[in-house]
């Protein structure tokens, strides 16, 4: 009957729509996301390996044996103390980065959500800023401000509160500093629309059955913004876990993360296999942490908004 | 003009529409003939809209089929059938100006500029609106882009006008005013129309026939008049204006006429009788304007209670009374026209209501609620 | 007395975060126009100097060069694949809907170092490595989710009568589209083609990984001279492409304007 056939064409009609979407996943993103599994799983010929070979990668290029299947690097991965260091180091600063990321946000997605109009268009656009400018510009600056001449040793010195200037930058502190930076200007707007999400009546109900501006915020406010902030946590961590640009212009070998590896071993060792492990390693570790907070906070949160 | 010398516009024959396991629209059949105003009216969901979007070719029918003009419409696509609609948001371009808005579809045929012109400035003054041509949506009143929506349709002479609930988003005294607007303009163009909506008062006022739908069934297709006073079911009864409804069970009387049993203080008996049978459970309704109220004792044996009122709802030109009848277990509506503003009757009266036998409807309830193909 | 102190730290705490966002940008600004690598304020020997070597500097020049064309591809690439995934969603009811849209959002938070991995990979095998396109890609893949994102916010808010109105008064389909939703939503398109200029001409990472030296973007110049040399004239080249950012956001925001001003003559 033609409503069958009116059927068939609509059903072709809406997939041909989103064959852009589905071209672009699959053959630049979960394509290329497979085959650096599968390139992991090559044979790699070890740092000696010079020579690229022919523009098409053919012969492994110098970076893997072709046509080898094998988890060596996955095995050196975790028995070399290297890069176990490097693992755990990865896991140390994201969970830092993420603890200040939000110790940043929430406060701060808060003073834009009790702003007055213009105050609050003023602050949205200081929060973007960041994001506006390139994060070399940010690194720059950073690390200008953190010199040992640099404003803030002048700051802290001129104060009196220490005699000689600290070092700051190329350290933990600059890492983490850079990192948040960032990242905070996402966090900050998710948490923001979370907030402004909220019912207003609902406080207003709280303080009017006596609660204190303090306690309507503890006990209504903050539990039911919760779920937004969860979702700003789950995104922290996960960018945090890859950070490379702050690791790599404000740290020092020391605080080597996994992300900074992956470039060292695919450009300087050639050892593309080596390199595509450690990114799929990162890549499992997004995983597993999202899956491990889901499992404990999420449903923690999930039952004290309910 | 008699139904068979009238022509044919729309023909409905069959048509159904499912959505999932969901029948919205279950097998109806209708025609609508050459310059008529036809009224497709029904509560919320009984599938008024989706008979509508389905005939424009909006929705795509489960089964069935629509002609217009004696062509199969089923395969033809949205953009290629010749039939206007305007909806119920009046969905007009709001970054278009109404000049623009109204040649659309002129543009979309690839008519000339200067014939665009032409005949966009006819339809305006045909809907009055000449002096608005270079405003935009959102400068027009909610009357005003009513006008333009129909005007944006008007001027591709289409064979069919399609009109879903123009009016809800209207306040009632624009409402009103507008009713008599559309139906001179109709009358006016000359154009077949189907419209939809859930206001039965509107049907009464601007239809030239009725068809009534409730879960996907027509339950009656016929004039106002005929709809009003002769409805076809329990439920055509009670949708269409203000109605107070019995159950009784027929009765044989002693000189071969029929009499229905409401209760010991209810007998009512309807003309003609003979179509009822024996034992039969019947719906009976009666209209609150058809009854009489008087503080008399007794004016007649059938056809008459008594009751004390319990409620006056005064409406300005006439009041309502509910009446307490049957000791209590149910309300009568009379209404009373109050030309002088006095209420003859107050709350907690005891009077007796009566009517006219050619005054009641009754339909056997063991037929009831059936769906009637017309 | 304990509400207004409160009312102090939060006032004082917003204006440290603020600080903290700005101070940055603020110095890498001043900088450019500082004479040495030593900031000193207050200076009054403001120069030009850095931003006049960048713009006669040829390695520079291209690397500006190189850092337009890239951005033109993902605003490009970014637009198809996002105003058509914003379309079909909002059109058509899908099986899993939920779940595939979400799903193809996923790209925007997937760290640079794991797309640029993978990409390279793949680019190297295809012969695409080092090439503009894929560098493009690699920048759409973050920024058509947020073309979707914005675009789909702003087709949610029209009315759907108004395609159906305009293909009942017999335009087709993609006619309908032109000459109503388009023009409609516009000013979001140019919102989400703005994102997509702006990440990809700050973006360093991917562009690290999978151009070549023909392809080097402005901020893969940069960086070894921040790494190793560290002279003002990478904030001067950060001023540039700040410089840059800001006027495609004044252009975007004039064309939000002449876009409503074009379709009433034009129609």
């Amino acid at each position: 009957m033609f409503s069958r056939i009116s059927e068939r064409l609509g059903r072709y009609q809406k997939f041909f729509l989103l064959s852009p979407l589905l071209f672009f996943l699959i053959f630049f993103f979960a394509g290329p996301l497979l085959w650096l599994f599968r390139v992991s799983l090559y044979q790699s010929r070890g740092s000696s390996g010079f020579g690229i070979g022919g523009a098409d990668g053919k012969e492994g290029g110098g970076f893997y044996v072709e046509g080898t299947w094998t988890i060596e690097n996955y095995v050196r991965f975790f028995q070399d103390d290297y890069f176990r260091d490097i693992m755990f180091f990865t896991v140390e600063l994201a969970l830092i980065v993420t603890v200040v990321t939000m110790l940043v946000s929430y406060p701060m997605a808060y003073y834009i959500y009790k702003a007055g109009p213009k105050l609050k268009i003023f602050l949205l656009i200081i929060v973007i800023l960041p994001k506006l400018s390139n994060m070399l510009v940010l690194v720059y600056g950073l690390q200008i401000l953190m010199a040992n001449n640099g404003w803030i040793n002048k700051a802290l010195v001129g104060l009196g509160i220490i005699d000689e200037p600290i070092k700051l930058v190329y350290t933990l502190f600059s890492v983490v500093v850079s990192k948040v930076l960032l990242i905070a200007p996402y966090t900050i707007l998710v948490i923001t629309a979370a907030l402004h999400g909220l019912d207003k009546t609902l406080r207003d109900a709280a303080m009017g059955l006596g609660a204190s501006s303090t306690k309507a915020f503890a006990t209504i406010t903050f539990p039911l913004s919760l779920p937004g902030s969860y979702v700003a946590l789950l995104i922290t961590i996960v960018w945090a876990l890859g950070a490379f640009v702050s690791p790599l212009l404000l740290g020092n070998p020391d605080l080597t993360t996994l992300a900074v590896e992956v470039p060292r071993q695919t450009f300087e060792n050639v050892n593309w296999a080596m390199g595509s492990a450690i990114a799929f390693i990162i890549l499992s570790l997004m995983f597993v942490v999202v899956l491990i907070f889901n499992l404990i906070i999420g449903s923690a949160i999930k039952w004290r908004t309910e | 003009m008699s139904t068979e010398e009238r022509k044919v516009v729309l023909e409905v024959k069959g048509l159904t529409k499912k959505f999932g396991n969901d029948i919205a629209v279950k097998n109806i059949s209708f025609n609508l003939y050459d310059g008529e105003f036809l009224f497709v009216i029904g509560p919320s969901g009984c599938g008024k809209t989706t008979t509508l979007r389905m005939i424009g070719g909006y929705e795509f029918p489960s089964s069935g089929e629509i002609s217009v003009r004696g062509q199969l419409l089923n395969n033809v696509p949205l953009e290629k059938r010749n039939i206007g609609m305007v909806f119920q948001s009046y969905a007009l371009f709001p970054h278009m100006t109404v000049q623009k808005n109204v040649e659309y579809g002129l543009r979309m045929r690839g008519i000339s500029k200067g014939a665009r012109r032409e005949k966009v400035a006819d339809v305006l003054s045909l809907v009055e609106l000449e002096e608005f041509s270079d405003r935009y949506p959102s400068q027009l009143s909610g009357g005003q882009k009513q006008r333009v929506a129909l005007a944006r349709v008007i001027v591709l002479e289409p064979d069919l006008l399609l009109l879903d609930e123009p009016l809800a988003n209207l306040d009632k005294r624009l409402r009103d005013t507008m009713r008599v607007e559309l139906k001179k303009l109709q009358e006016k163009v000359g154009i077949t129309t189907l419209y939809v909506t859930h206001d039965q008062e509107e049907a009464l006022a601007m239809a030239d026939r009725i068809v009534v739908m409730h879960d996907g069934n027509i339950l009656q297709v016929g004039s106002p008049k005929d709809v009003y006073n002769a409805p076809s079911s329990p439920f055509v009864a009670g949708f269409l204006g203000e109605t107070s409804s019995f159950h009784g069970t027929v009765r044989a009387c002693p000189d071969g006429t029929r009499e229905i049993v409401v209760d010991d203080d209810m007998t009512v008996k309807p003309s003609p009788t003979h179509l009822l049978n024996d034992s039969d459970s019947v719906f009976v309704s009666i209209r609150p304007e058809r009854i009489q109220l008087s503080k008399e004792k007794q004016i007649q044996e059938v056809n008459c209670t008594s009751g004390i009122i319990d409620f006056v709802s005064y409406l300005g030109s006439h009041v309502v009374y509910f009446i307490n009848v049957l000791s209590g277990r149910a309300l009568l509506k009379a209404s009373e026209a109050i030309p002088t503003g006095e209420a003859s009757f107050k709350v907690g009266d005891r009077v007796q209501a009566y009517w006219q036998e050619e005054n009641v409807v009754c339909i056997s309830e063991d037929r009831e609620d059936s769906a009637v193909n017309v | 007395m304990k509400r207004t102190l409160g009312n102090i730290t939060f006032h004082l705490f917003g204006l440290l975060l603020v600080t903290y966002f700005t101070l940055p940008m603020v110095i890498a600004v001043l900088m450019s126009f500082g004479p040495s690598r030593f900031l000193r304020l207050p200076t009054n020997e403001w120069t030009i100097k850095w931003y006049v070597e960048f713009f006669s500097t040829t390695k520079w020049m291209d690397g500006l060069w190189n850092s337009l064309i890239v951005s033109g591809l993902t605003i490009v690439f970014s637009l198809i694949v996002g105003m058509t995934t914003a379309l079909a969603f909002t059109k058509y009811k899908y099986k899993w809907g939920a779940g595939l849209y979400t799903l193809s959002l996923t790209p925007v938070f997937t760290p640079a170092v794991i797309i640029a991995m993978a990409l390279l990979t793949v680019a190297y095998r295809t012969g695409m490595h080092g090439g503009y396109t894929i560098i493009a890609v690699a920048h759409s893949l973050w920024a058509f989710p947020l073309v979707v994102m914005v675009l789909k916010v702003s087709l949610d808010g029209l009315d759907k009568s108004l395609e159906e109105a305009a293909r009942g008064m017999g335009a087709t389909s993609l006619q309908a589209f032109r000459t109503i939703t388009l023009p409609l939503v516009m000013p979001s398109v140019l919102v989400g083609a703005l994102f997509a200029f702006i990440i990809s001409i700050n973006e360093f990472v991917m562009a690290l990984f999978l151009g070549t030296v023909d392809t080097e973007t402005l901020p893969r110049i940069i960086y070894p001279v921040l790494r190793y040399r560290l002279t003002p004239l990478v904030a001067a080249a950060s001023g540039v492409l700040m410089f840059a950012t800001v006027v495609m956001l004044l252009i975007a925001a004039r064309l939000v304007n002449l876009a409503r001003l074009v379709q009433n003559q034009r129609s």
